[in-house]
């Protein structure tokens, strides 16, 4: 017999009662006579943890973290409270080959004096050491330039309440500055602009509200746009097949011919940078085929608002010459006392106060003291007129009939449109998600079960609500917040907001900017070179941590208790701590707890993590909410949002309510202004002109581009299936799936080019180059080309994939246009590094 | 009797490899061992559809062991240690009788399911991982899928099942009728792979 | 393999003059080369048989298709030297003892093939102790150690059979269990590969007569060259009308195995199924060489059998070496092409383990051969093929393998 348990009759017994829920009555082999009396035994040696897996795939999914002997052995899904959020995925189940990985860091490293940031050259030091020089670092840049010339950085790598609590206070108390993430911010601001953000104890921050996803199954159709589900979230692929068990329908809008594209009812390719086009398309049919929502319009939107021709402003009654009367309620969030004005509307061509009950008319101009007024419906149908059905059709290059036929599914709702971020990833990205839920508008398909529109994901705010003093002890830090695709002009002009900035240090924690951001190249040549002196915090040695001057080991997540606060579950949940962490490694709250008394901060920083976590999950707006420390830690997990995910998931913008400042789903605004401000200011055109929903190309990636002659494909990521950004990007066992850099080619491209499958390319533009094995797939649209992201550059045989893309933005939505950029490729003919 | 086996809905597979990642791991597989693959049907690279963009089509088939009645490796092992267990179907490999002739390798029809270890086992990383009571790896002789027998001996199921975020994984005993992988045979149409081999696997999948 | 065996023993056999100097320098070089065989067979055993080219899809190799090979070998020498007395018919003129001597030494590199070819070859008492008498390879292993005893006893029954020490009738006994065995030990090899359902290729009522029928062409090729050789090195006289007939034998042989090629081609081809994807392998894809090889090298050799004036003696021995490298094309084509058409090529995750050419996709692992050996296993195969020589000339030094009136 080999060294294997035996299978019990007793315990097979049990298999068959478990599987299949019937006894089963076996003859009495003497196989199975035989007893494994060493099964049980070994399994009490095992203790298991829970675990929150939190890479910001959106999923923060559960999972037992089993330890044997002070070592993890494996991850396996735990339950969730809701069972439909059980989940884990080839990912969450390589965490032992993460926190294991030969590739981790294990010590404090600093690179070697005199040698090039990159070059590779580290020594080991004592964390005293590297504390210390940290320490006096930061003093000596601060003292030099300012407070705000040292900077934090940080993204989604580790979204939770422990991490983020002690790196906002210690920036705050040091009064740095801090580098705001631009990651897929063009949905975020689409949706902010027409539909406003939610924010509330009872709701949480939600950045990207839409319903929740086990609401699909409640529509007709799912659409989705640019998302890419099976890869990029597949936690929600099951909620997907269980609808379309259901006799919901799919339709998949996407360039590429991704798993779930394969799954549709319909698959409609589309070129890519044009789906606000189509949108507006659809919209057109909506109007044509009278299957607006006319009521809903009329209540939930700006319609029937007159826009004045003179400043682009909504008219009202203030503009009559009647003062605002204040109505002696006090507006909650801002304190102020809120003042009656209401807008004046047409109501059968009268010019009326815009109050319940008024039939108000949503198209009609009005002449106001020789000031001509538009009803906001009619510029909006400008807008949707703007291009001829035909145009859209050979600018999106999908067929007039396709059109109609989604115009056909988008009308009889609901519809349940799952929106990803490819779409808003060029320059014109913010559109996209704001003619998204127009359409959606237009149609009333909002705020019902099934109708939606939007991406979701939330973050909790118990623990910053529970005592806002903590993130901020002495008051919110006096340094700048810097956009970080706008980081490269601060750092080149010197100035930001009208004062001197010169940003000389920077602590990166749970971010990886020269990999995972656009534009490596900024970093490695402009904003690094400006720097005295970078810090970065990480679990192996990122693009990021490679181009350091101190680099710290940092404990992995199940190696402390946390509080994770954000996701798609809309969940606080709680991770416990299953194992110390390994070699030198410590966690962020540790590293900041030892540093503090080195920069004179020492008082600040006395609790340990767990007494910080209660500290900040205590009191009475966590207990109400019933998210206080030790019921979290008691139930692992309560939702921050409202319903429950099974029976009656979050719907959202309810009863026709939005956060805009009318309250109304705002098409039109008055007030457009920057998702965060920028080196760059709006010009009087550009707002005027962002007042309104529109189309307009992006910025590279588009035919009209003469750049398109010379750089003829579209290159465009793809979330990776075998890591999170570029999170386990050395994770051994995923490598061996996975391999090396790969970029996605049409066959009939790659011929052309003189390229052969599975040999390795060289992808390239003006800014820089990355070389790949070319992989020959017919999922990728001719013209296109597409890559798994996350590599390192030492994974590369050449380049890197964020060396094509550039930090211009959007002077609006302010984000990463991570796919809006043109290339060419060719073989490659250099050698092994 | 008892017929183990596994119902796979593949249609609704998106070659995630959450189950072949999960075997790994759970049993300890050295480097470049996978017991359970995800084969793309398709174009001629993993996840590459067949046909010309935009008539495209894909199928995912995850296949391991298929567990057969008729098993073609069990036959031609010359000293039984590949052999069928009798009461629960499961194909079994004895890692400490086997020979290392590799004649079950090549009487398996379905291309790669076994794996001979071809050096001494080698772990990226430096400690076991997995389940505590797994057989060891041993050089130079055949493995493939154990239908995760240590954890059928403590009634559970393989550990390839439950991690499956499509949720398309099924396990249970055929010759129970009223089993949920029997009663997902009589209500779907369900294919066996290589059905002309006459081997009977004891994996369905519902394409 | 081929030019090795038939250097070697071009280079061995004319220095082997009675048992002399050149015998001892043929038995030291294989010794020698039987050595260094070993020593690669060590490297292969510590370091992992990830030193060869096999891989989980094509999980047999080299080993055994020379151990294919040399199963045939063995065979003409026995047969040959049966036949004749079995039947009680005219033999080839006293060269019966030799011939034996070329299917033992044969046998034992067989067995010595499928030795290294294993992966826990201290394992192998299991083989008797665990029998699994339903396996093929049980099958084989039973009845090539059988094959191997036999000629042994053959052999010393000859010799003391000669001596009057053992009557005719039971010599004659002796060559009929001796003949059956022959058959069997080819058609059991071949039912290694024709029982699997698994090889569309392999999976052929027709391959085990096949493999007799081929074991019969290099057999005899095989003897018809030792016989040459061996009259060159003075060891033995033989008269050439022997020779002729051995060659005319041969031919038969050939053609009988090449209709026996042309029947199973036709067969997998004509329905245009699966089977289509075999012969386009063959015919014009990766092992086209050695179908073509095959092919030619029997044709030329049949032309040398059976056109009178080209019966020359070097000649013929030309058509023997031709016939065994004709079957050892056939070899490569059987083994290494049961892998070529895998039934389940789908891409999927491809490591080091799964296939020698890994590193791009399955189309490409199918491209040109799947398997194709290393270094090592050529030095290994090699070393074996030295032991096999190795035990020849022992016995041609050892043993009194003249015929009895040349002594």
């Amino acid at each position: 017999m080999s060294k294997e348990a035996s299978l019990t009759r007793r315990s097979f017994l049990k298999t068959t009662a478990a599987v299949a829920g019937a006894t089963a009555v076996v003859g009495g082999g003497s196989t199975l006579m035989a007893m494994a009396a060493d099964a049980p035994a070994s399994g009490a040696q095992e203790e298991v943890y829970r675990g929150v897996c939190r890479p910001n795939c959106f999923g923060f999914c559960h999972l037992n973290v089993h330890v044997h002997d002070g070592m993890v052995m494996k991850t396996t899904r735990a339950p969730y409270n809701e069972s439909c959020y059980d989940r884990i995925c080839q990912r969450g189940l390589s965490h032992v080959q993460r926190i294991y990985d030969p590739k981790r860091l294990q010590y404090p490293m600093r690179r070697v004096d005199g040698t090039e940031r990159g070059a590779g050259q580290w020594e080991r030091v004592s964390w005293d050491e590297a504390l210390s020089e940290i320490a006096s670092k930061i003093q000596e840049i601060q003292g030099k330039y300012g407070e705000a010339a040292f900077a934090f950085l940080t993204a989604s790598g580790n979204q939770s309440a422990g991490v983020t609590g002690a790196y906002s206070r210690l920036l705050a108390l040091l009064n740095a500055s801090n580098i705001g993430p631009c990651l897929d911010m063009g949905s975020y601001y689409g949706m902010n602009a027409v539909a406003g953000t939610f924010v509330g104890p009872l709701l949480g921050y939600m950045m990207w509200n839409g319903n929740e996803p086990t609401d699909a199954k409640n529509a007709k159709t799912i659409v989705t746009w640019g998302a890419n589900v099976t890869d990029a979230q597949i936690q929600n692929w099951h909620l997907v097949k269980e609808a379309q068990e259901a006799g919901v329908k799919l339709v998949v809008i996407d360039p590429i011919y991704t798993q779930i594209a394969s799954k549709a009812d319909l698959w409609v390719p589309i070129r890519p940078g044009s789906d606000t086009l189509l949108k507006f398309g659809l919209m057109q049919l909506v109007l044509d085929r009278q299957a607006e929502d006319v009521e809903y319009i009329k209540n939930h939107t700006v319609a029937p608002f007159l826009v004045k021709e003179s400043d682009g402003l909504f008219l009202r009654r203030s503009d009559t010459g009647v003062a605002p009367v204040d109505t002696g309620e006090v507006d909650p969030t801002t304190q102020q006392p809120i003042m009656d004005d209401p807008f004046m509307v047409l109501s059968g061509g009268q010019l009326v106060e815009c109050r319940d009950g008024v039939d108000v008319d949503i198209t009609g101009t009005y002449d106001f003291n020789g000031v001509k007024c538009t009803c906001a419906f009619d510029l909006l149908k400008e807008k949707i007129y703007e291009y001829s059905m035909d145009q859209i059709s050979s600018m999106t290059e999908i067929p007039v009939e396709t059109i109609e036929q989604l115009a056909d599914i988008v009308i009889d709702g609901p519809v349940y449109h799952y929106e990803g971020y490819g779409p808003q990833a060029f320059n014109n990205g913010g559109q996209t998600t704001a003619a998204g839920l127009t359409l959606c508008a237009l149609l009333g398909n909002l705020g019902k079960p099934g109708a939606s529109y939007g991406a979701f994901w939330g973050l909790g705010l118990a623990g910053s609500l529970g005592d806002p003093t903590y993130t901020a002890p002495n008051g919110p830090s006096t340094g700048f917040t810097i956009a970080s695709v706008d980081l490269k002009n601060v750092v080149e002009q010197k100035q930001f907001m009208g004062q001197p900035c010169d940003i000389k240090g920077m602590w990166i924690y749970s971010a990886n900017p020269l990999n995972t951001h656009t534009d490596t190249a900024a970093f490695t040549e402009v904003i690094f070179p400006n720097l005295d002196y970078v810090i970065t915090a990480d679990s192996v040695l990122t693009d990021t941590a490679a181009y350091s001057d101190m680099v710290l080991p940092i404990a992995q997540w199940f190696e402390l208790e946390e509080i994770a606060n954000a996701g798609q579950c809309m969940s606080y949940n709680f991770n416990e701590k299953a194992i110390d962490p390994p070699y030198e490694c410590k966690s962020d709250f540790d590293i900041i707890t030892e540093l503090a008394p080195k920069l004179g901060l020492g008082d600040y920083f006395t609790m340990t993590n767990e007494e910080a976590l209660k500290h900040q999950f205590t009191g009475g707006l966590p207990e109400m909410l019933g998210a206080d420390y030790d019921t979290l830690k008691e139930t692992k997990q309560v939702r921050f949002i409202m319903g429950n995910a099974e029976d009656a998931p979050y719907i959202a913008y309810e009863g026709g309510i939005f956060a805009t400042p009318t309250t109304r789903f705002e098409f039109y605004r008055e007030n457009p202004t920057q998702r965060t401000p920028t080196t760059v200011q709006p010009t009087p055109e550009q707002i005027a002109a962002e007042r309104i929903i529109h189309f307009e190309p992006p910025l590279e990636a588009w035919p009209e581009n003469p750049l398109y002659a010379t750089y003829p494909f579209v290159l465009m990521s793809e979330r990776p299936r075998y890591r999170v950004h570029s999170q386990w990007c050395t994770t051994p066992l995923l490598r061996e799936i996975d391999p090396e850099p790969i970029v996605k080619i049409n066959p009939a491209d790659a011929k052309a080019k003189g390229i052969e499958d599975q040999s390795y390319v060289e992808c390239f533009n003006d800014r820089g180059t990355a070389v790949a094995k070319a992989i020959y797939s017919e999922a990728i649209r001719p013209g296109t080309m597409v890559y798994p992201k996350g590599w390192q550059l030492d994974q590369h045989k050449g380049g890197g994939w964020s060396y094509l893309s550039s930090t211009e933005y959007d002077v609006f939505t302010v984000n990463n246009n991570f796919m809006d950029v043109l290339c060419d490729v060719r073989p490659w003919e250099g050698a092994d590094k | 009797m008892t017929r183990l086996g596994f119902v796979i809905e593949s249609k609704a597979c998106i070659a995630c490899h959450s189950c072949a990642v999960a075997c790994k791991v759970e049993n300890n597989l050295p480097d470049e061992v996978w017991w359970n693959r995800i084969l793309t049907d398709g174009g001629p690279n993993m996840d590459s559809p067949a046909g010309t963009y935009p008539n495209l089509k894909i199928a995912t088939i995850p296949m391991a062991c298929q567990h057969c009645e008729n098993p073609a490796c069990v036959k031609v092992c010359p000293v039984g240690a590949t052999y069928k267990d009798a009461e629960t179907g499961v194909v079994r490999q004895d890692y400490d009788k086997c020979i290392g002739c590799r004649m079950c390798v090549a009487a398996c029809p379905y291309t790669g399911v076994r794996n001979f270890n071809w050096e001494e086992p080698k772990y990226a990383i430096g400690q076991p991982m997995g389940a505590l009571d797994i057989p060891v790896h041993e050089k130079h002789v055949v493995e493939k899928c154990t239908m995760c027998w240590h954890r059928l001996a403590k009634g559970e199921q393989p550990a390839c099942i439950e991690p499956c975020p499509a949720r398309i994984r099924h396990f249970g005993d055929f010759d129970d009728p009223n089993s949920e992988v029997s009663k997902l045979v009589r209500e779907n149409e369900c294919t066996q792979l290589l059905e002309d081999r006459g081997t009977n696997p004891s994996v369905y999948y519902i394409q | 393999m081929t030019e090795n065996v038939s250097t070697a023993s071009a280079v061995k056999a004319p220095a082997a003059k009675k048992g002399g100097a050149g015998l001892n320098i043929a038995i030291i070089v294989s010794a020698v080369v039987a050595i260094i065989g070993i020593v690669l067979w060590v490297m292969q055993m510590s370091g992992g048989m990830i030193q060869t080219a096999m891989r989980n899809i094509d999980s047999w190799g080299l080993y055994i298709t020379s151990f294919m090979f040399f199963v045939g070998l063995s065979a003409g020498g026995l047969i040959i030297s049966s036949v004749p007395k079995a039947f009680g018919i005219q033999g080839f003129g006293g060269i019966s003892k030799v011939a034996v001597m070329t299917s033992i030494a044969a046998t034992v590199a067989a067995i010595g093939l499928v030795v290294v070819d294993l992966g826990q070859p201290f394992r192998v008492w299991e083989l008797f102790v665990y029998s699994n008498l339903g396996s093929p390879l049980m099958w084989d292993i039973i009845v090539l150690g059988t094959y191997l005893i036999l000629s042994c006893v053959y052999l010393w029954a000859q010799v003391q059979s000669e001596k009057g020490k053992v009557s005719h009738v039971a010599l004659r006994v002796i060559s009929v269990v001796a003949l059956v065995c022959a058959i069997l030990v080819h058609s059991v090899t071949a039912w290694i590969f024709g029982l699997q359902q698994s090889h569309e290729m392999w999976h052929t009522a027709l391959l085990a007569p096949w493999f007799v029928s081929s074991a019969l062409v290099c057999g005899t090729g095989l003897v018809m060259a030792t016989v040459i050789a061996l009259r060159a090195a003075g060891y033995l006289k033989l008269d050439q009308a022997y020779l002729v007939k051995l060659a005319k034998l041969l031919a038969v042989f050939l053609l009988v195995d090449l209709y026996f090629f042309g029947c199973d081609l036709l067969t997998e081809a004509f329905p245009a199924g699966s089977g289509l994807a075999v012969v386009d392998m063959l015919v014009s894809g990766p092992l086209a060489p050695f179908f073509w090889g095959e092919i030619i090298l029997s044709v030329v050799a049949v032309v040398l059998c059976v056109v009178p004036q080209l019966r020359t003696t070097p000649l013929l021995a030309v058509a023997g070496i031709l016939a065994i490298a004709a079957i050892f094309c056939k070899r490569v084509q059987l083994l290494v092409g049961g892998f070529q058409v895998p039934n389940i090529d789908m891409p999927a995750v491809l490591t080091p383990f799964t296939v020698t050419n890994w590193e791009g996709n399955m189309a490409q692992a199918y491209s040109g051969m799947v398997y194709w050996p290393t270094p090592l296993e050529f030095g290994v195969t090699l070393g074996v093929v030295g032991l096999g020589f190795l035990i020849f000339f022992l016995g041609l030094k050892f043993l009194p393998l003249k015929p009895q009136d040349q002594e």
